[in-house]
């Protein structure tokens, strides 16, 4: 992402998203979402991933008895 | 009985009033209208109101009550929510000049139940443009002003719904929590807010964010009131498939039992990292008094929760954005400042890292999960790390400064909605500027009870839901 020219970003969002996009605004907004991904990036690096479409979910569940066995 | 007597009363307090006949609805409804249209006209609470409706109700209730008793727990009792509930053939605004005027055709499964319990709906709350903000900003239908001091913020998005309570203009409020949007304006209006488990409330028919976060949560003057609207809320919804299909227990059965022996997970990294001095001082209080209430606290650090906020702030943005993407390309001119510069950036989020950021919940709980419900029951945290600040602390909306406050507000609230736990907040005390504090309790997944018990017994041991602002 780092690598995108914001100018080009801009005319692809007028394109894909229709509208009139300023690129300053883009180079702006890029930025924040930029953080953002880097962020997500170095996380996903870091953690082991579980990509079961419902592994959240079943985890989430098996949390709801949690207490009983705790006790 | 004089209308502010009424209007003072708490919501458990005006159901029990209604059914044991010693005031009408009617009664209890005029004295909730005129507060709204007195006190909500200061603070710009109300989104829409129709007086003649809500007392013909009141009327209906009234002779139901007469003939066949009430019809459910909250029977004639006046109720008004944030302005995202559909009802069939009523204006729903979403606090935006995009969608005024529109008239959804379906109701709300929360608002269904709250009917069915025997509520009125009396008006709609006004609330952050579209829920996208934690302050109480609105640049469309313009701010909500603290009850406490006009001066400062209410907190967001649910602003009108946590403003109307702490007024004492209606009993409690629907609001909706996709990052602490329940949560914040509980805190900075110093009432009871609770954000449900992820599943456990039904989001259909209400204006959506953010699916895989937005929560649906009361706003109340009480611990025993948020218990008394759960009890009505909770439940599987095949209209909503996220909500499963898990019994849901009486939440007022358990709430007066005594919590000794209960654990309470005191974080020492992340939550506390910029709480200032003087909210400290109040979060210090509330941890010794709950420990005079009989909880064991047990401190203990958090791995990964530090990833929560990011990997929320990015999966808000992406999923806010596209469901906004033709609004934000058709009519961009019709956003508020600050809405469109969080709205943007989610459009430029690769699929790639919206995946890794939706993946990384299940780690992220796992470390979570062993950390604290390995040690405890559940974990205290503050919800606001700082005081409640002044709309001219907050400068322009959309600039740097506001866009920094508005990140400071939520630190505390979005990991619960990344973890998808059930989380109420407290009043605690108040700081230096005289504005409310507060903290959350968070529980294990669906176990909302314990969270409720734990909150009464801290309400029981200060009276922290007693201050009333003065208006």
């Amino acid at each position: 992402m780092a690598e995108w020219n914001p100018r080009f970003m801009a005319t692809w969002l007028s394109h894909v998203h229709g509208g009139d996009w300023d690129a300053a605004e883009i180079i702006r907004r890029t930025a924040i979402a930029d953080d953002l991904n880097a962020v997500v990036r170095r996380a996903a690096a870091d953690l082991p991933l579980e990509r079961e479409p419902a592994a959240f979910h079943q985890l989430f569940l098996a949390l709801v008895d949690a207490r009983n066995t705790d006790a | 009985m004089p209308d502010t007597q009424i209007a003072g009363f708490s919501l458990e307090d005006a159901a029990q009033a209604i059914a044991g006949r010693v005031l009408s609805s009617v009664e209890v409804t005029t004295a909730c209208l005129d507060r709204l249209e007195s006190v909500g006209a200061e603070l710009n609470l109300v989104a829409g109101l129709d007086r003649d409706a809500a007392l013909a109700m009141a009327r209906a209730a009234d002779s139901h009550l007469a003939a066949y008793g009430p019809s459910g727990p909250l029977h004639g009792v006046p109720l008004a929510h944030k302005d995202m509930y559909y009802r069939k053939g009523r204006e729903s605004g979403c606090g935006s000049t995009i969608r005024a005027g529109y008239v959804p055709d379906c109701t709300s499964t929360a608002l269904v139940r709250l009917d069915g319990a025997g509520a009125l709906d009396i008006a709609r709350l006004n609330m952050v443009e579209f829920a996208l903000g934690t302050t109480g900003h609105n640049s469309c239908t313009g701010n909500v002003l603290n009850p406490w001091n006009p001066d400062y913020v209410t907190g967001g998005s649910s602003s009108g719904s946590g403003a109307a309570v702490a007024a004492r203009a209606v009993y409690g409020a629907l609001g909706s929590d996709t990052g602490g949007s329940v949560r914040l304006p509980a805190a900075c209006c110093g009432v009871v807010g609770i954000k449900p488990s992820m599943g456990r409330v039904s989001r259909y028919g209400t204006m959506p964010l953010c699916t895989t976060f937005d929560t649906v949560g009361p706003l109340t003057r009480t611990v025993r009131d948020a218990a008394l609207m759960m009890n009505v809320l909770a439940g599987v919804d095949p209209k909503d498939p996220m909500t499963i299909d898990r019994s849901v227990p009486d939440y007022l059965a358990t709430i007066e039992d005594d919590i000794a022996g209960l654990r309470i997970a005191v974080p020492e990294n992340f939550f506390f990292d910029s709480v200032t001095e003087d909210v400290g001082a109040v979060l210090d209080d509330s941890i010794r008094n709950l420990e005079r209430a009989g909880a064991t606290i047990v401190r203990l650090t958090i791995p990964e929760i530090e990833l929560a906020n990011p990997m929320t702030a990015l999966i808000i943005l992406a999923e806010a954005a596209t469901l906004h993407r033709t609004w934000l390309t058709t009519r961009p001119g019709d956003y508020g400042a600050q809405t469109m510069a969080r709205m943007l950036p989610g459009l430029m989020v690769p699929a790639a890292d919206y995946i890794d950021a939706l993946n990384l919940r299940r780690p992220v709980l796992a470390a979570f999960n062993e950390a604290v419900f390995s040690q405890a029951d559940l974990l205290f945290a503050p919800t606001i790390p700082v005081p409640v600040p002044s709309y001219d602390e907050m400068g322009e909306a959309g600039s740097e400064t506001f866009m920094n406050a508005l990140v400071a507000l939520g630190y505390c609230t979005r990991p619960f909605n990344y973890l998808g736990l059930p989380t109420v907040s407290i009043p605690a005390g108040f700081s230096d500027n005289g504005l409310p504090v507060a903290f959350q309790l968070a529980g294990r997944p669906f176990d909302e009870a314990t969270i409720l018990q734990v909150a009464r017994a801290y309400e029981r041991e200060t009276g922290c839901t007693d201050s009333v602002p003065d208006l």
